[in-house]
Parts: structure tokens; C-alpha cells; sequence
């Protein structure tokens, strides 16, 4: 039993190493050979896990072989387009130009049900509202309103918005960020200097954000907002 | 681009612990089967101390091997070649010289069962 114990701890780890190596694209949307790794590897994972008499190594040989060759590939899908093709396929329009494309949805497997499904989850409740859905490489529905439909945006009204840069959390349970300070271009001095304006410390604060205009928000820990 | 060196890095290490691994198996299983076949002879030859204390050597090389195969082989292949030399040293050393030539030649053959299923043969790839 402590076998197993041990195991899972070391192949935890070797996970967790591997899917750092394969990258933040391995833990958003999977494309098709991200999903096969994914899914090759949890199951590979759970072999010498459980059986003891087979080598932690018969789990790790194939597990660090399919992060090698998903690195590769990811790469030369890079670098290849007509590569990237073949792996992922390509995006297959759906809607165009407000109309169905029924040869489409039909060679996807794809029911009216649920391209309503995927419409509704993009906020969409008449199919007159499209002007173009894709089906991207990784299964999702990319909609494009038509351009009587889309919401109003400052820039159709002529209106300017003040840029008030990123807002980021510099204090968080009285410790102070320094990185994200610098994220929202201050720094520690500024949040000191704020905090001493206020007569408070950071130990009295239990979240305060800035921005890089200079606007900030703190909550103390009693819970008063200022 | 450092994820591809990475990459290239894992492949490489992964290859040459493979055919190490593949060497090693085939070193370790022909010098077993070789000391097995002497104690063949030995019995052919009627000379059962000799083969006694040739099988001894056997299972204590065999025993050390074990414990490095054990690393990428799985267990229950290597057990079942231990359990066999430790059939045929009893034989050998209650007497009974028949049983212990059928259990050495079966342990000649689980040898070669064990070397052969490491091999990149196509049988075992397919």
C-alpha cells in the first residue's frame, strides 16, 4: 500500500511537471492531439498507480515520450500551416452570411439543436442575429453578429473613455504585491505612501487594488470600504 | 523554443535508456541462459555436486539481476524465472535429476521468453 502512496505522490508530481512543459494551451481549449495526450496520459498515469508489479518506469517512458512528441508537433504546427491542417483540420463555417449551411452541419455531426445550444451559450436567442458562425479546430462556436445587432460601443457613439490602464490586486490579506505594483506601473512606495494618507498599515488592509491612472480601492479587514 | 530542447532532451534520454535497458536485458538473460545450459552438462554428465553448486551461482546471479530488471520489467516475468531456478536447485538437491533437467529447460525457455518480449521485434510492436 505504501507503494501506491508513494507512486501516486511521485507520478502527481511528474504530471504536473509534464503538463508545465506542454504549456498554458494544454489546460484551456484542447485541440485534437492535446485532447489524445490529455487523455493518454491520465490513463497511462493510473497503471502503475495501481498495479505494483509493474514498473513505475513502464508509466513514465510513455508519459514523457507523448509530452515530447505533443512539444514537437505543437512546433511544427508552428511552423507548418498545411501540418496544422491535418492534425487539427480546419474551421468549417456554419452560418454564413446569415444562412445554414446544412452540408456542413451535416458532414460535422453536427443536430440544429445543438447549434442553437452552442448560440444561446454565445448569448445569441434569434438565429437572425448571425451574420457568421464558425466551428474553430477546437470544438468551439465562434459567432459574428450581424452589424444591426451588435452591441453599442463607445467608439460607434464617437465617445472617449479615459484609458484607466489594468487594475490589479496590490495588497491581499495585508501583504503587499510588488509584483503586481509594477504590473499597474507604482510601486511599493506609492502603496505605502497611499496607505499612510489613509493612517492605515498593511497589516489593517484586507484588499486593496490601484490601477495605473492612480485610482485605488481599499477594504480594510474590519470590512469598511473606503 | 527552450520546450523543443526540452523536448529533443526527453527524447534523447528516453532512446538511449531504452536500448540500454534492451542491452542490459539481453547481457543479463544470455549469461543466465549460459551458466543454465552448463548445468545441463553438468547433469549429462552425471556430475550432480558440480551442477549443485552451478545452480547455486545461478540463482545468486540471477537474484542481483532480478533486482536491476525489476526497474523497467514487470515483476511478475521476472518471479516466474526465480520461482523456476528455485524448483530446479530443490530437484538438484533432493536428487531427483529428471524433474530438475524439465524445470532447467523451462527455465531456459522463460530466459528466452523474457529476452525475446524486450526485443523491438515486430511481433512485439504489433
Amino acid at each position: 500500500m505504501i507503494i501506491s502512496l508513494i507512486r501516486t505522490f511521485l507520478l502527481y508530481l511528474v504530471i504536473i511537471f509534464a503538463v508545465r512543459l506542454m504549456g498554458k494551451r494544454q489546460i484551456s481549449e484542447l485541440q485534437t492531439s492535446e485532447l489524445v495526450v490529455t487523455l493518454l496520459i491520465s490513463d497511462i498515469a493510473s497503471i502503475p498507480m495501481q498495479n505494483t508489479g509493474q514498473p513505475l518506469v513502464s508509466g513514465l517512458v510513455p508519459i514523457f515520450m507523448l509530452v515530447a512528441i505533443e512539444i514537437i508537433l505543437s512546433v511544427l504546427m508552428l511552423k507548418s500551416g498545411r501540418f496544422r491542417k491535418v492534425i487539427c483540420g480546419r474551421p468549417i463555417v456554419v452560418i454564413n452570411d446569415g444562412k445554414i449551411q446544412q452540408n456542413e452541419l451535416r458532414r460535422l455531426r453536427m443536430t440544429t439543436e445543438d447549434l442553437f445550444e452552442d448560440l444561446r451559450q454565445n448569448s445569441i436567442v434569434s438565429i437572425s442575429d448571425v451574420a457568421y458562425a464558425i466551428v474553430e479546430t477546437n470544438g468551439k462556436l465562434s459567432v459574428i453578429k450581424k452589424p444591426g445587432k451588435e452591441s453599442v460601443t463607445p467608439d460607434m457613439l464617437q465617445l472617449v473613455v479615459p484609458d484607466t490602464g489594468i487594475e490589479t490586486v496590490v495588497i491581499s490579506d495585508g501583504v503587499i504585491s510588488e509584483t503586481s505594483a509594477k504590473l499597474c506601473k507604482k510601486s511599493v512606495a506609492w502603496v505605502e505612501g497611499v496607505l499612510k494618507g489613509k493612517n492605515l498599515t498593511a497589516d489593517q488592509v484586507f484588499l486593496m487594488t490601484a490601477n495605473t491612472a492612480g485610482d485605488f480601492q481599499i477594504i480594510k479587514k474590519e470590512g469598511k470600504t473606503q | 523554443m527552450n520546450r523543443i530542447w526540452a523536448a529533443l532532451a526527453i527524447l534523447v534520454i528516453l532512446f538511449g535508456g531504452s536500448f540500454w535497458g534492451m542491452n542490459e536485458v539481453s547481457r543479463m538473460t544470455t549469461e543466465v541462459t549460459e551458466m543454465l545450459v552448463q548445468v545441463q552438462d553438468t547433469m549429462d554428465s552425471g556430475d550432480t555436486e558440480q551442477s549443485r553448486a552451478l545452480i547455486q551461482q545461478v540463482v545468486n546471479t540471477w537474484h542481483g539481476y532480478h533486482h536491476l530488471m525489476s526497474y523497467f520489467i514487470p515483476h511478475e516475468r521476472l518471479e516466474t524465472v526465480s520461482q523456476t531456478l528455485s524448483t530446479t536447485q530443490s530437484f538438484l538437491k533432493s536428487g531427483t535429476e529428471d524433474e530438475a533437467r524439465a524445470e532447467c529447460n523451462r527455465a531456459l525457455n522463460q530466459l528466452h521468453t523474457l529476452m525475446d518480449t524486450e526485443m523491438p521485434y515486430m511481433n512485439n510492436i504489433l
